[in-house]
């Protein structure tokens, strides 16, 4: 197996599923569950190829889809921001009616059914990244990928960024953290879930507009359960955007080590289980560390005490007086 | 608000009601006309209203998921349409939970002379379905029925003769090689897979020993983005020639030949259907099945009642649901094509052995 090559298989099949993630987080951090991912990245797929295809630019084929499945999370958002519609409902809803209405609407856009392809003249261009280009092993990780996928890779620092340095970060925040507490100190709670929502939606169906563009075609059913990979990225990050990039990148290296190890004879009913097991542990190993060091830090105070620390004689001796006082 | 949330989905339930009272009966089959009483001459024989054939074919994937379903549709509506005394019903049937309540509910309507089902994933409601109704056909396709001999209304047609396809194909792979190493594209490992990987190595054997061959699954009949990426990962490797039977996800490995920019040629060999479109010159050959072919042709048999019963027939060359049509233009040099016309030759005439015999 070349590790140069599992890497920049790596880059090119994170992308989507990154994409995905970053949007679902606004959602997420405004305790919106996105269980719509799924939905709105089966949309960008198919609204991306038909952009591609109606205008005859990949890139307007992209805006398309991003605007078109915006407008889809403000559909979504006006259920369960105005109309307090249950939002696993509401996302249930839209999965299920995306996943139709692509196959419905294959016919009357395209006259055929089940699949696609878009003329190799429409293919998203690749470029080849100057400094990059030049520098050997990090050429062939990074350099000939799509605009879109050096867009995903630096947008997960540019969310931690809005976050954490914006107004709007400061808002998402805080309403997500304690809306009458936001709305007490002025913020536009409804405005923020709004634009958090259409966000979601926006980056949702650039994640699709990046598997179908890239692929050069629209197949039924496509997404193959990504945006629920995205979900389980946010959830395991907690909704931090670096932490979800990494949990991406996991997937991705999952899925890159399985088509490498299955073309190396490995069975395929082992190796499906790798992206599982690996996120067990990426969820798993957070608390274990934590508790480990917790652990290590009482052993190491009592250890302390057996050796007659002064420090904590001293300690314990306040403690002593304060409470004899009381 | 509760009161009024109630009496929303009062009135959603009230219309969907109507919806449903409306709604025409499906599929149910017009009358033949009767014979005017006045108008027949006392002494004629009234004549027999043409036998109208309903047939009901419960597809187990959606309609659109995998290109030979969405082929043998075309082709079994299109024979729906040439022929009057002929009404086919496609149902998908894709639920586990579904199987046998839909196809129990078919049967139910006493109308269909044939129900079709396909795969293995059918075959135990259709069996159920099939002990409680006699006098229906029941048609499984590619289901590998157990003990199909127990069971008088049953049958089952192999949509194409898969260890022929493998090996026919990967007899050609063998031929035009130029590196010496193939590889075969199993969208899931299940056995209908297996097969027509069976026949490729076999058929690689028979040709040249020598060939490097292996076996990889993506395990995916869906994601091209999968399937391309492992392509353009075993082009790189060497692999000059592959083998794919991934359904719609064979599109991916298509465009990875088209697209592999490396010092060697890459071919693909794809299964079931031509991806001509897409491959720009790259599709060696395509190991085509006519599934639809096999459903037609079965029937007609009904109808001219030489259908067997609890039988497997495997539909290949001779009906007309297989062929291996060379793709590439002039790629294939008359040498190999005379090659390969002989190897056919021996296949069809029983003188080469395919067994199920298959390695990872």
């Amino acid at each position: 197996m070349n590790i140069t090559q599992l890497l920049g298989l790596t880059v090119r099949l994170l992308v989507p599923t990154l994409l995905v993630a970053l949007g679902g987080i606004f959602s997420f951090r405004i305790k919106v569950f996105p269980l719509g991912l799924e939905g709105y990245m089966l949309a960008g797929c198919f609204l991306a190829v038909t952009g591609t295809y109606l205008f005859g630019s990949p890139y307007l084929g992209m805006a398309f889809a991003a605007i078109l499945v915006m407008l889809l999370a403000l559909i979504f958002a006006f259920f369960v921001i105005e109309l307090s519609v249950n939002p696993v409902i509401c996302a249930f809803a839209i999965n299920t009616i995306v996943a139709g209405m692509t196959r419905f609407l294959m016919i009357p856009v395209f006259g055929s059914s089940g699949r696609i392809y878009l003329d190799s003249a429409l293919a998203l261009p690749r470029f080849q990244v100057p400094i990059i280009k030049s520098i050997p092993i990090v050429a062939d990780i990074f350099n000939n990928h799509s605009a879109l996928v050096y867009v995903a890779l630096l947008l997960p620092f540019v969310i931690q960024f809005v976050y954490y340095k914006t107004n709007y970060g400061l808002s998402l925040r805080a309403t997500g953290a304690y809306e009458e507490a936001a709305v007490a100190v002025g913020i536009s709670t409804r405005k923020v879930r709004y634009i958090a929502l259409m966000t979601t939606g926006c980056l949702a169906g650039l994640g699709g507009a990046q598997l179908s563009l890239t692929a050069n075609l629209f197949n039924v059913g496509m997404t193959d359960g990504r945006g629920f990979t995205a979900l389980a990225a946010i959830v395991l990050s907690a909704g931090e955007p670096i932490r979800a990039f990494l949990g991406c990148i996991l997937f991705g290296l999952c899925d890159a080590l399985v088509l490498n190890l299955s073309s190396e004879g490995i069975p395929i009913q082992f190796l499906s289980m790798l992206p599982y097991i690996l996120a067990i542990l990426f969820a798993v190993m957070p608390p274990v560390i934590r508790k480990l060091s917790e652990r290590t830090a009482f052993s190491k105070l009592q250890l302390r005490i057996r050796q007659n620390d002064p420090e904590i004689l001293a300690s314990r001796a306040f403690h002593h007086s304060v409470n004899s006082e009381e | 608000m509760k009161r009024t949330g109630t009496v929303a989905m009062a009135l959603v339930l009230v219309c969907c009601f109507l919806l449903a009272a409306c709604a025409a009966p499906a599929a149910t089959p017009a009358p033949a006309p009767a014979a005017p009483a006045a108008q027949a001459a006392p002494d004629a024989p009234a004549e027999e209203p043409a036998k109208v054939w309903n047939i009901a074919l419960c597809t187990i994937y959606p309609f659109d998921q995998a290109v030979w379903l969405t082929e043998m549709i075309e082709d079994m509506r299109k024979f729906d349409d040439e022929n009057d005394n002929v009404n086919i019903k496609i149902v998908e049937v894709s639920e586990t939970s579904q199987y046998e309540p839909k196809i129990r509910a078919l049967a139910e309507q006493g109308i269909y002379d044939m129900i079709m089902t396909q795969f293995s994933g059918h075959v135990e409601a259709t069996l159920a379905v099939a002990k409680d109704y006699p006098n229906i056909v029941f048609f499984n396709q590619d289901g590998m029925v157990p003990n199909i001999e127990q069971y008088p209304n049953v049958t089952e047609g192999r949509g194409g003769d898969r260890l022929s396809t493998g090996f026919l194909t990967g007899a050609l792979a063998a031929l035009m090689t130029k590196t010496g190493k193939v590889v075969f594209m199993g969208g899931k490992d299940i056995e209908n897979v297996q097969m027509i990987a069976a026949g490729w190595q076999q058929g690689i054997k028979y040709v040249n020993p020598d060939v490097e061959e292996k076996f990889v699954i993506p395990d995916t009949f869906n994601d091209t983005t999968i399937t391309r990426e492992m392509a353009t990962s075993l082009y790189q490797q060497g692999y000059d020639i592959i083998g794919v039977s991934a359904s719609g996800a064979n599109a991916g490995v298509v465009q990875a030949a088209a697209e592999f920019k490396g010092d060697l040629y890459a071919w693909v060999l794809p299964f079931e259907s031509h991806f001509h479109e897409i491959a720009d010159g790259h599709e060696l050959a395509s190991g085509v099945a006519h599934n639809g072919v096999m459903g037609v042709n079965a029937i007609k048999a009904l109808m001219d009642g030489t259908l067997q019963m609890s039988i497997v027939k495997i539909y290949g060359f001779p009906d007309g649901v297989n062929e291996v049509p060379f793709c590439a233009g002039d790629a294939v040099p008359q040498d190999v094509q005379d090659r390969f016309a002989e190897i056919l030759a021996d296949v069809l005439d029983g003188k080469i052995t395919i067994t199920r015999d298959f390695h990872y």
